[in-house]
């Protein structure tokens, strides 16, 4: 369960640390950082020669959203590498024989924990449109997948979330076969191409004193076309910090970003199928009780029904 | 449950989940460990609002509604399965999947009877089972729902 006994690690941590830095380390401290459907994350306190080190422990999910540590490990490694604000990546463990699932260890970076407003919020636009204009492939970034332009990501992305609700569920979905099929009809031709984060806005990204320390949750970051994440911040992840209408005028004022009424549909489309095809993960590892946490029961159905709910009225209208 | 001598499901859900309001979550201080609690309170009363599974009515109404299509389109007629009506949910799905997707982006009027028609019932579905489970919406986000 998602809740394991998570003093238990304790043991299992240290060993690994002390074989990766070759030197004793004992992990002194662990406790849950974060709640994520996807990945638990742990904050560990490690002494090593007298000092303690603050690592966080990102630990997969039995393959909950269909997304790989080892990208997003890839991905932030490099992106660190170039100065972008993400934490530093350690070791990342691919098997399951220590902890039980892959993960990957990082540098803590704390922060600020209370909800970002005012400046944050214009700091944070900023820094997202940096990474969608990140000369990716200069910056050493290796992605799984390689589209040459947006409208080959767009499509590739479709399959890949299409793909990912088909290997989930036992059977199909009919209302989210459609939105695949019309969201492969109206696919954008063009537009501005480059990495898209996946999953931004408040909650995935730490800040302190109006400055972005560092951007989070990498496990949905892909190349494909960056509307994805202007829409998916401000209509999923952001409302909680600022009005729709407030990031609109947000992303036009630091981004230059203007999208049509059509094309914020067909994003708003996109992401609630993304996220519908997502959450068929959860039930899935939920319904073969490898995790039966209530969680995953809610994000497989309700949470499941809502996004689907929501994107066939778009579809319908 | 069919021997009265012996509690229904409806009232062991009722007794796990007042149990859990009213004797655990007042004397819990943990967040995860409240969080977990409300979603589970959640998923308890849940359970016994779900009803009978209603998989082979609805694959009825579906076959009742493809016929009826199929009547009036002979293009659709010629895509029912072999053994049509005899077919298994899956079977039924993967067709009502195809007609769907081939009916995107066509405005004649067998895309917009399939549209009309059948979609329409799997929206129905849809909002049946959505407004049973929609309570657990607030359940996730950490809130309990009127009784």
């Amino acid at each position: 369960m998602t809740d394991n006994n998570i003093e238990s690690f304790i043991e299992p941590l240290s060993g690994y640390i002390s074989s990766k830095i070759e030197e004793v380390a004992r992990v002194t401290e662990v406790r849950r950082l974060a709640e994520g459907h996807s990945r638990q994350m742990l904050l560990i306190h490690v002494e090593v020669a007298g000092a303690v080190q603050r690592y966080v422990v990102r630990i997969e999910q039995d393959g909950i959203f269909g997304t790989s540590g080892a990208e997003e490990f890839r991905v932030m490694g490099a992106l660190h590498g170039v100065g972008f604000p993400v934490a530093q990546v350690r070791w990342l463990e691919n098997s399951r024989d220590l902890l039980g699932e892959p993960f990957f260890v990082m540098d803590f970076v704390d922060g600020d924990f209370d909800n970002p407003a005012g400046d944050t919020l214009k700091e944070f636009v900023t820094v997202l449109d940096q990474l969608h204009k990140l000369d990716w492939q200069n910056a050493g970034l290796d992605f799984d997948l390689k589209p040459e332009s947006v409208e080959e990501a767009t499509h590739l992305q479709i399959d890949r979330w299409a793909n990912i609700y088909r290997s989930a569920t036992p059977l199909p979905i009919p209302l989210l076969e459609e939105a695949a099929a019309w969201l492969h009809y109206h696919a954008p031709v063009s537009g501005p191409f480059g990495i898209v984060h996946g999953d931004p806005g408040p909650g995935n990204f730490v800040h302190d004193k109006g400055e972005i320390l560092a951007l989070t949750d990498f496990e949905f970051c892909h190349l494909g076309h960056v509307y994805e994440d202007w829409v998916f911040c401000a209509v999923m992840r952001g409302p909680r910090s600022l009005s729709t209408d407030g990031w609109i005028e947000l992303y036009q004022e630091l981004a230059d970003t203007k999208l049509t009424a059509e094309e914020w549909r067909y994003w708003q489309v996109f992401n609630l199928f993304k996220g519908s095809c997502a959450n068929t993960t959860s039930l899935r590892v939920f319904c073969a009780g490898k995790n039966p946490a209530p969680n995953l029961a809610i994000v497989g159905t309700a949470i499941h029904q809502n996004f689907l709910f929501q994107l066939t009225g778009l579809i319908s209208d | 449950m069919t021997d009265t001598r012996l509690p229904t499901d409806d009232q062991l859900w009722l007794c796990m989940s007042e149990t859990m309001r009213s004797v655990i979550l007042p004397r819990l201080d943990d967040p995860w460990a409240r969080a977990a609690l409300i979603r589970l309170i959640g998923l308890a009363e849940f359970a016994p609002k779900r009803g009978e599974d209603p998989s082979e009515q609805r694959t009825s109404e579906t076959i009742a509604c493809i016929d009826q299509l199929a009547s009036s389109y002979p293009d659709i007629a010629a895509q029912l399965p072999a053994g049509w009506p005899g077919v298994d949910q899956r079977q039924v799905l993967d067709l009502c999947s195809q007609l769907l997707a081939a009916s995107v982006g066509d405005e004649n009027e067998q895309a917009n009877a399939v549209r009309i028609q059948l979609k329409t019932l799997l929206k129905v579905h849809l909002t049946e089972d959505f407004t049973v489970s929609s309570p657990l919406i607030t359940s996730f986000a950490g809130g309990l729902n009127d009784r």
